[in-house]
């Protein structure tokens, strides 16, 4: 078998059980691999069982069928202390503790390898300080949780699931209450740590741009589907996300790898000019109901003039002219018309 | 640092209990006594030996146990209100002494309250039953109940049934004996005697010895029990654990002591201001030398020359916890219009 496997699944079923005999069978037939090193998101809609997957995967709660392995190992024959030093978590739910610290959090990591009271040795201490590092909470270690922010405490749990010293790390959902820069630096450290610490790493998220940009492997998961999996480049060619995620009104732009809402576009505007301004502009057209092109006399047309005062010069249809110095300006003389 | 202050203050407040009250003792003559000199009057031996001592014993252990209990709840159900007495444990020995307290006295006849030590043995009894029996109770739910908020939830009803029951029980009740079972209620360290305490001393260390021993588990709890379990900890086995020993403690003294109030939710409170810390191997040991602190401390208001143990000590607990209580709750507002 091959060695860099770390997960991997064979017709698996997850769900949950209600009672002793009662079943509910949530996905079936799935078959999926994480490596050594690599970072994988899996994503799908709300309700789509991501959350039950997770915790299938990291042992909370027990398969319906199939099976998992974690190394040569099925997981459920790994003793509980064997398996808190294979599979570290983090998880969505906010931590209020008072009086602790970022290192005693992350000391926490070390539970599996301490002694019956817990007592950190002189290597326990370094490697919980190497981790805070690692994380980027350089000179938080005696910074009290409660004055940090939602992003620096998700951080600190990421350093606690690396002193757990675990050759896999599942997160379920880790940024779903972060802003959006946090959320970022986030991702972008799980991915720095898979590559540098060789970690097999499963995050769970709803940020697709973001999984676009920075997973090595997207696992797809909508209900009444099978998961597909693979990298995010296939998966788009493939029309992946188009067939998990589209609706009704929102389209998934193969293209730009992003969705875009559906709107009914009646009228046309020809856009004439380059840049960061033609960008913008269209953005403004398209949102605002007009279709955009770049050729057709019969148009409207509209020029960008970058380096002057008044940008935007807009030709109606009947020849008369107007100047317009900002794109809201534009918009406005537009609707007039 | 902290435990040299807590050390210091024990010493200080067990000899204050054992010297003050109706009758002052000077100091020589406490050293002598507790060594097993004879004291410069006879009587101050006997007052010290018989009374004193067995209550200020009591009040250390009951204060540490109670202390624990509440620890350990509060780090359980991660809910600052949490105390030993949340999951109605002392409410089912509430219910065990009106059982023999007025339910006797309606039905049978019998006025416990007149039958002297063999009564209070009864007493005593009827209370450890009560509050295992819910304990017990506590137990089985917690083996079906995965979720600790809904746990939380049946102790404190159980605990308003129980309650509930108590209040029919009295209604039907005649003055002498209801009153004898509200004179319960108010709590007290002084009805304990050596032959109470060779049964409570034990028990009481007991239940430390295995507060001490869930310290690693209790630590690992403050994260939730998901990141609990995923770091190898035994969620269930834990979960009763805990629950036992709180209930062990607080049954023992309840029933010896009747409910004591506050105590038990106050000094996790005081102990984590003073320590600053959320490690376990520090607030365990911590809570229980604070516990037996507060309760001294009470016991010494109760007993106050003037008062001559006319003060209920759950008037005391209750007029010093009140005020902590209030604090705390202030304190986490603030806490949390930061965050």
């Amino acid at each position: 078998m091959d060695k860099s496997i770390l997960l991997q699944s064979r017709d698996l079923a997850v769900g949950y059980r209600q009672g002793s005999d009662k079943e509910t069978v949530l996905h079936q037939n799935i078959n999926v691999q994480l490596r050594q090193g690599e970072f994988a998101c899996l994503l799908g809609p709300n309700g789509a069982g991501k959350s039950t997957l997770i915790k299938t995967l990291s042992g909370f709660i027990p398969k319906i069928s199939g099976d998992v392995s974690v190394g040569d190992i099925d997981l459920k024959d790994y003793k509980r202390n064997q398996l808190a030093k294979v599979v570290s978590v983090v998880l969505t739910e906010k931590l209020e503790v008072t009086n602790m610290t970022v290192f005693d959090l992350v000391a926490l990591g070390r539970t599996p390898y301490t002694d019956f009271f817990g007592t950190l040795a002189k290597r326990d201490k370094a490697l919980v300080l190497q981790a805070i590092e690692d994380v980027g909470l350089h000179g938080f270690a005696n910074r009290q949780l409660v004055c940090m922010s939602d992003g620096e405490r998700q951080k600190a749990m990421i350093a606690k699931a690396l002193v757990q010293d675990t050759p896999l790390i599942i997160l379920d959902e880790p940024t779903a209450f972060l802003d959006l820069p946090s959320k970022i630096e986030i991702v972008q450290l799980l991915k720095t740590l898979a590559k540098n610490k060789n970690k097999g790493i499963l995050l769970s998220t709803h940020d697709l741009d973001l999984a676009l940009q920075l997973a090595d492997k997207i696992w797809l998961l909508a209900q009444g589907r099978e998961i597909e999996a693979g990298i995010p480049e296939d998966l788009i060619l493939a029309d992946g996300f188009k067939r998990f995620f589209e609706k009704e009104g929102i389209i998934f732009d193969n293209e730009s790898g992003a969705f875009k809402v559906e709107r009914e576009q009646v009228k046309t505007i020809r856009v004439v000019g380059t840049g960061v301004e033609y960008k913008w502009l269209s953005h403004a057209l398209n949102r605002t109901g007009y279709q955009t092109t770049d050729v057709g006399e019969e148009y409207p047309k509209v020029e960008i003039n970058s380096n002057t005062n008044s940008a935007y010069v807009l030709h109606h249809a009947d020849g008369t002219k107007h100047k317009l110095r900002t794109i809201e300006d534009l918009l406005e003389q537009i609707k007039e018309k | 640092m902290g435990f040299v202050l807590l050390t210091a203050l024990i010493l200080v407040f067990f000899l204050m209990n054992i010297g003050f009250g109706s009758v002052s003792i000077p100091f020589e003559d406490i050293l002598n006594v507790l060594i097993g000199e004879e004291a410069s009057r006879s009587a101050y031996s006997s007052i010290i030996l018989k009374s004193r001592l067995p209550q200020t014993i009591t009040a250390v252990l009951a204060g540490a146990g109670l202390a624990v209990g509440g620890q350990q709840m509060q780090t359980l159900f991660r809910n600052p209100l949490a105390g030993p007495s949340i999951l109605g444990i002392s409410s089912g020995a509430g219910l065990g002494v009106a059982l023999v307290v007025l339910f006797a006295g309606n039905v049978l006849g019998i006025t416990i309250s007149g039958y002297g030590l063999f009564g209070h043995m009864t007493v005593v009894g009827a209370a450890f039953l009560g509050a295992f029996f819910i304990l017990m109770l506590i137990v089985f739910f917690a083996q079906a109940l995965r979720d600790n908020t809904i746990l939380l939830i049946v102790g404190i009803m159980i605990g308003y049934a129980a309650s509930a029951i108590i209040g029919v029980m009295k209604f039907y009740s005649p003055k002498e004996d209801v009153h004898a079972y509200v004179i319960w209620g108010l709590g007290s360290f002084a009805n304990v005697t050596w032959e109470h305490l060779l049964i409570l001393i034990p028990v009481i260390i007991i239940g430390l010895l295995i507060s001490l021993l869930l310290i690693k588990p209790l630590n690992v709890l403050v994260l939730g029990e998901n990141y609990a379990e995923n770091l190898g900890v035994n969620i269930k086995r834990t979960r009763l654990s805990i629950l036992f020993c709180t209930g062990l403690l607080t049954a023992a003294i309840t029933a010896f002591c009747g409910p004591i109030a506050f105590l038990g939710l106050a000094v996790p409170h005081l102990t984590k201001g003073l320590f600053r810390t959320s490690d376990q191997k520090v607030l365990m040991p911590a809570v229980i030398l604070a516990g037996a602190i507060l309760a001294l401390f009470c016991n010494l208001i109760a007993r106050l020359p003037g008062f001559e143990g006319a003060l209920p000590i759950n008037v005391v607990t209750g007029l010093i916890g009140a005020p902590i209580v209030i604090s705390v709750i202030i304190k986490r507002r603030k806490m949390n219009s930061y965050g």
